[in-house]
């Protein structure tokens, strides 16, 4: 196997705040391959949020790495000076932001935007603006050689969102990070944008970490998914065997929970009972005991470790241990 | 606060009797806030008073102010003549060239518990300005002083290591003859003080001091000499000469001087129940340039601007005409008046010869420092267009009083550099010997803005002082003012006149030149 | 090419054309745009409409009243008050200009890096701008003028340290708002550093406000040259001014009126045509500056 794009290891993430330390996310540990496409999933507040932004390391001022490592391509993202870490973002790793009306710079126009985010390249503004119209026809804005030169609120909120996702691979980066691209956007917009997606991973080569609380759009787009629970990775695996041979009681809520997996008619839309945990304050014991309908002996008192279900597929459950 | 209300009230009232007035007539306002009593007498200061301490006066409004709190062996006499009357000396003398007897009054008592007034203060008084040690800016005024002996508690004589002619022309009737209370000032911090004296004897006392408005005094009713006209007299501190005369049209000011330039006017139309009077002003304009560092260090440059000046046109332009040029320091009428100008009429083309000789055959740039008041600015303008005829290019610079005599004097960032040339006035007092002493070598950091140093000059300045023949004394003042013509750093305007604005119902107590308001010397029609 | 062209182009579109109108439509702002292009045109074309030179004295005829040869009458040294007008008004137009410009980029810088900068200097700026600002403007000036000399610089000087604080602080507010907004956050992630995202991200959003405060300033820095010329702490004489005008009018007011209301009338038109326009601008693009 060649060496991972992206290999996060054991990373503890805290934010100090007036109550005290809040831990975001505890051990964490994933790992993104050349040429694939990762999903991270869970619910809001989950950690993923702050999970990409320590890849980017544009993590909030107050936030404290307390343990582990961010390789990206085999150097470590956490210890890079800022210049190095300017220089790996947007050519190396580019992100994909959830909200298209607010993440385009609404006073210039995207030409503008789109030659200076290549502010790093040689060559002439028309070498750039030419790539910029080739990038924006291929993620498929009409006309593109005259809508470069409009401002941000004069497109839709999709034809936004695939400008941003021109910005974002306009310096080919090995790795895209998508936060929840299509959050903002109506089905039919999510279906395009995801279509879009697919069709560009053909001609692009790079991984793409994908995050979503949505099921159903990982299981389309992605080869690997990750599932999270309260700054804690619960199961990971390929898509499909995890999709259909989920072991840990949360992945099955959730993959109970999403509507279009529900096939029956039915009055109430099923819930995961219960709320996430205080990060602040944090239980002993697995994480989502609290929650979990299986929680059995050990469950309340120790931490479960990660446990392998099959090749490549882990979840942290006793259960899983036990049998 | 019930000054502050009084003020106010005043103001309304003064501004809705304008408004009436704007349909009546011009003067209206005046007319009607015009008072005949003999309460208060308010004159204008055309410096603010920051001084009253003879040692280290400012300016002759604190001179005013001073001759009504403190006595002095005699005081300036009132009216055309020079002269003078006797002020707290019963009698004085001058016994021969070095010695003068005097006896004071007895039983007058300083304020404040100080005791009575002794010939023992008039030495103190008068060797503190002569002791060069501290340094008083006046110390020339008692240059010739070897001591004052003092023969008995009311009685002494003034001992002078030479013959001093102006003694009792410019030093004994200004602020330094005046006496001042030995015991309160030796219990002084540094022996010296600023607005509040701490012990007073005369005519007047002081009622109340407001810093840089307005300074009151009224009568001393235990003053010996002659009873003054008014109750009390309010010194106003109005700097501009242009408000003074808007305030005494407003009913503000008894009165005051005025512009020059408001003289032709007054003389078409006078406010009611007002006079004026035009005397020739001892006081001299000239215009300088800074003989040691800059542009005019080569004399030839100097040269040019002396024949290169139309001064003519300055005193139409600036002066409307009221005055006429001057032929130097000293005035006509007295001793050392020089019969011409050297350089009488400007000379363009020697002007420009001059300048191609010194190198700057197209001009140059320079900056013309005057004080912040209409009459210099004006002058200071016509200055400019008339340099500009060879090719000289003249931007004026403003500045508030007091500011060019700290950069004159600033050892530290030599900021005197910056002077190039200036317009400048200098108050007179009845002696030649007045005028010259301001461009002595001695001066340099101080009135000497120039910088000029001649030998031959400082030599008869000092020989004047002692020399007793008018003739002679005549002579030498006449040759120091061609020498300073000669150095190419002067131009003399002129003396100009003093304008006194003044309510009709009293005779203002002022010289023959009316340089300065003597509110002790006011009296009815 | 044509490409590259239209690139370089400044596409107002739609919006540009609707602010236009407005401000046309609203009449205040017609009357102040009208003022405006009166005064700034009188100032452009002043060689032109003078028939003499502002500095050409003609000593005997001093005090006309208006007449043919004199539209405004003559001063006191018998120089023509309406050539003296329209020259003072250049200089009046380009000390404004000079010093708005100078305070407005001077204060742009400093608002950005307090409102993006660490909170240390965040805090500094702000203490020197409080400082600044607590001093009264004219008192300021007279002590500034006292060290550094009358002159045009020195009013520029002190316009542009007065006024640096009051771009400054709008400026710093504005930016405090964006850094947290995402497009920020996206341009970091695409590999902006602070500079390139001030200047190219925060910079476009500022300035807008920033210079409808400019506009409105104008007429301030106008009438604070025109004081401290009164005073005689401004330009020097005989560069004419508005101020000076009105100073010699005040000192020959029992001679003639004339200077007074030919020094007055300009700073009046001028501060009115550019308060008007600067508000109707405002009230147009940022009704959030809108004063309560």
């Amino acid at each position: 196997m060649a060496a991972p794009i992206l290999d996060i290891r054991n990373l503890s993430i805290s934010f100090a705040t007036p109550r005290g330390s809040v831990d975001a996310l505890r051990n964490v540990s994933l790992t993104v391959p050349p040429d694939r496409i990762v999903g991270i999933v869970g619910e809001s507040g989950c950690g993923k949020t702050t999970l990409i932004s320590a890849v980017m390391h544009l993590l909030a001022h107050n936030a404290i790495v307390r343990a582990g490592t961010i390789q990206f391509e085999g150097t470590d993202v956490l210890t890079m000076t800022e210049d190095r870490l300017r220089d790996l973002r947007g050519r190396r790793m580019a992100m994909v932001f959830q909200d298209p009306m607010t993440s385009l710079n609404p006073v210039v126009s995207i030409a503008t935007q789109m030659i200076d985010i290549q502010y790093r390249d040689a060559g002439s503004t028309q070498d750039k603006l030419q790539r910029a119209v080739a990038m924006l026809r291929k993620v498929g804005i009409p006309d593109p050689e005259q809508r470069i030169q409009g401002y941000p609120h004069q497109f839709s909120g999709g034809m936004r969102q695939r400008i941003s996702i021109a910005m974002a691979l306009l310096m080919n980066p090995a790795l895209l990070i998508a936060d929840e691209p299509t959050t903002a956007l109506d089905v039919t917009m999510e279906a395009q944008i995801i279509h879009l997606l697919r069709q560009l991973r053909r001609e692009f080569k790079g991984s793409i970490l994908f995050v979503s609380h949505n099921l159903g759009l990982i299981a389309e787009l992605c080869d690997e998914v990750v599932v999270m629970y309260a700054g804690e990775v619960v199961e990971q695996g390929e898509v499909r065997e995890l999709f259909h041979h989920a072991r840990h009681p949360y992945t099955r809520l959730l993959l109970e929970c999403d509507p279009a997996r529900i096939a029956a008619t039915t009055r109430r839309l099923p819930t995961i009972e219960g709320s996430l945990p205080d990060l602040a304050n944090l239980p002993g014991g697995c994480i989502f005991a609290p929650r979990c309908p299986q929680a059995y002996g050990p469950c309340a008192s120790e931490a479960p470790g990660t446990y392998a279900v099959a090749s490549g597929h882990t979840a942290r459950c006793f259960r899983v241990r036990d049998g | 606060m019930t000054d502050r209300e009084m003020t106010r009230r005043k103001f309304l009232g003064t501004t809705a009797l304008a408004g009436a007035a704007a349909a009546a007539g011009p003067y209206l306002p005046g007319e009607a806030k015009a008072q005949t009593s003999t309460k208060t007498l308010r004159v204008r200061t055309y410096v603010t008073p920051t001084i009253v301490d003879p040692i280290s006066t400012t300016g002759a409004p604190e001179a005013d102010i001073m001759d009504c709190l403190y006595p002095g062996l005699i005081t300036t006499k009132s009216g055309s003549a020079w002269g003078y009357d006797l002020d707290a000396a019963t009698s004085i003398e001058q016994v021969d060239a070095t010695h003068v007897k005097f006896e004071l009054r007895k039983g007058m008592g300083w304020s404040n518990g100080f005791g009575e007034v002794t010939a023992e203060d008039v030495k103190y008084s008068y060797e503190r300005i002569a002791n060069p040690e501290n340094k008083s800016p006046y110390r020339g005024d008692w240059a010739a002083l070897d001591r004052v002996d003092a023969t008995s508690s009311h009685t002494g004589v003034i001992v002078l290591k030479e013959p001093f002619i102006p003694l009792f022309t410019t030093t004994l009737p200004r602020g330094s003859g005046c006496i001042v209370c030995k015991k309160a000032v030796e219990a002084l911090d540094g022996k010296r003080f600023g607005l509040t004296p701490p012990a007073t004897f005369g005519a007047y006392k002081v009622k109340k001091i407001v810093p840089r408005t307005r300074f009151t005094v009224e009568r001393n009713p235990d003053w010996p000499g002659p009873k003054p006209m008014f109750d009390e007299v309010d010194f106003i501190d109005i700097l501009d000469a242009n408000a003074a005369e808007t305030a005494f049209l407003a009913g503000e000011l008894d009165v005051t001087i005025v512009p020059m330039t408001a003289v032709p006017r007054l003389q078409k139309a006078m406010p009611p129940k007002s006079k004026l009077i035009v005397a020739p002003s001892l006081a001299y304009w000239w215009i300088g340039m800074q003989m040691e560092d800059g542009i005019f260090a080569d004399k030839r440059v100097r040269q040019a601007v002396q024949y290169a000046l139309d001064v003519q046109s300055v005193l139409d332009g600036a002066f409307f005409g009221v005055a006429q040029r001057s032929t130097g320091i000293v005035a006509p009428g007295m001793v050392g008046n020089r019969p011409a100008n050297k350089i009488a009429k400007p000379d363009l083309d020697r002007a420009r010869k001059l300048l191609a000789e010194a190198g700057h055959p197209r001009g140059f740039k320079i900056e013309i420092g005057v004080r912040n008041s209409a009459e210099f600015i004006n002058a200071a303008q016509v200055v400019a267009a008339s340099l500009a005829n060879v090719g000289i290019t003249a931007e004026v610079v403003p500045s508030a009083a007091g500011v060019q005599k700290a950069q004159a004097g600033d050892k530290v960032n030599n900021t005197w550099k910056k002077m190039q040339m200036h317009i400048v006035r200098f108050s007179m007092q009845p002696d030649p010997s007045w005028a010259t002493v301001w461009f002595t070598k001695e001066q340099i950091w101080e009135w000497n803005w120039e910088r000029f140093a001649d030998p031959e000059y400082n030599d008869l300045h000092q020989k004047a002082l002692r020399e007793f023949d008018q003739k002679k004394r005549h002579d030498m003042y006449v040759r120091m003012q061609d020498i300073m013509e000669d150095s190419g750093a002067y131009i003399f305007l002129t003396h100009g006149v003093n304008p006194v604005l003044h309510r009709d119902h009293f005779i203002p107590g002022v010289g023959p030149d009316a340089n300065r308001i003597l509110v002790t010397k006011f009296k009815p029609v | 090419m044509a490409v590259i062209a239209a690139a370089g182009k400044i596409e107002i579109g739609p919006r540009g054309a609707g602010a236009w109108r407005r401000l046309l439509s609203d009449p205040l702002g017609a009357f102040g745009l009208a003022l405006v292009l009166l005064v700034v045109a009188i100032a452009i074309f002043a060689d032109l409409l003078a028939q003499y030179s502002p500095t050409q004295l003609d000593i005997r005829n001093r005090f006309s009243g208006p007449n043919a040869a004199h539209w405004l009458g003559s001063d006191h040294l018998g120089r023509d008050t309406f050539s003296r007008v329209v020259y003072g008004g250049r200089i009046a137009l380009w000390v404004s200009l000079i010093a708005v410009s100078l305070s407005l980029s001077i204060g742009l810088v400093l608002g950005m890096l307090a409102g993006y900068g660490p909170r240390w200097l965040d805090n500094t700026l702000m203490l020197v701008f409080d400082a600044v600002r607590s001093f009264p403007t004219i008192m300021f000036a007279l002590a500034v003028v006292t060290i550094l000399g009358p002159s045009l610089n020195t009013v520029i000087f002190i316009v542009v340290v007065t006024t640096i604080p009051v771009y400054g602080r709008i400026v710093r507010t504005q930016t405090l708002s964006l850094r947290t907004h995402e497009f920020i956050l996206a341009e970091r992630a695409l590999g902006a550093g602070p500079f390139r995202v001030l200047l190219h991200h925060v910079l476009p959003n500022v300035i807008g406000p920033a210079l409808i405060l400019a506009s409105m300033e104008i007429p301030v820095v106008i009438t604070i040259e025109a004081g401290l010329s009164f005073l005689g702490v401004g330009v020097r004489p005989p560069t004419p001014s508005w101020g000076s005008i009105l100073n010699d009018g005040y000192a020959f007011i029992n001679d003639t009126p004339w200077l007074i209301i030919a020094g007055g009338a300009p700073v009046v038109i001028t501060t009115l045509g550019f308060t008007f326009l600067g508000e109707a601008l405002r009230d147009i693009f940022d009704p959030r500056l809108r004063r309560e």
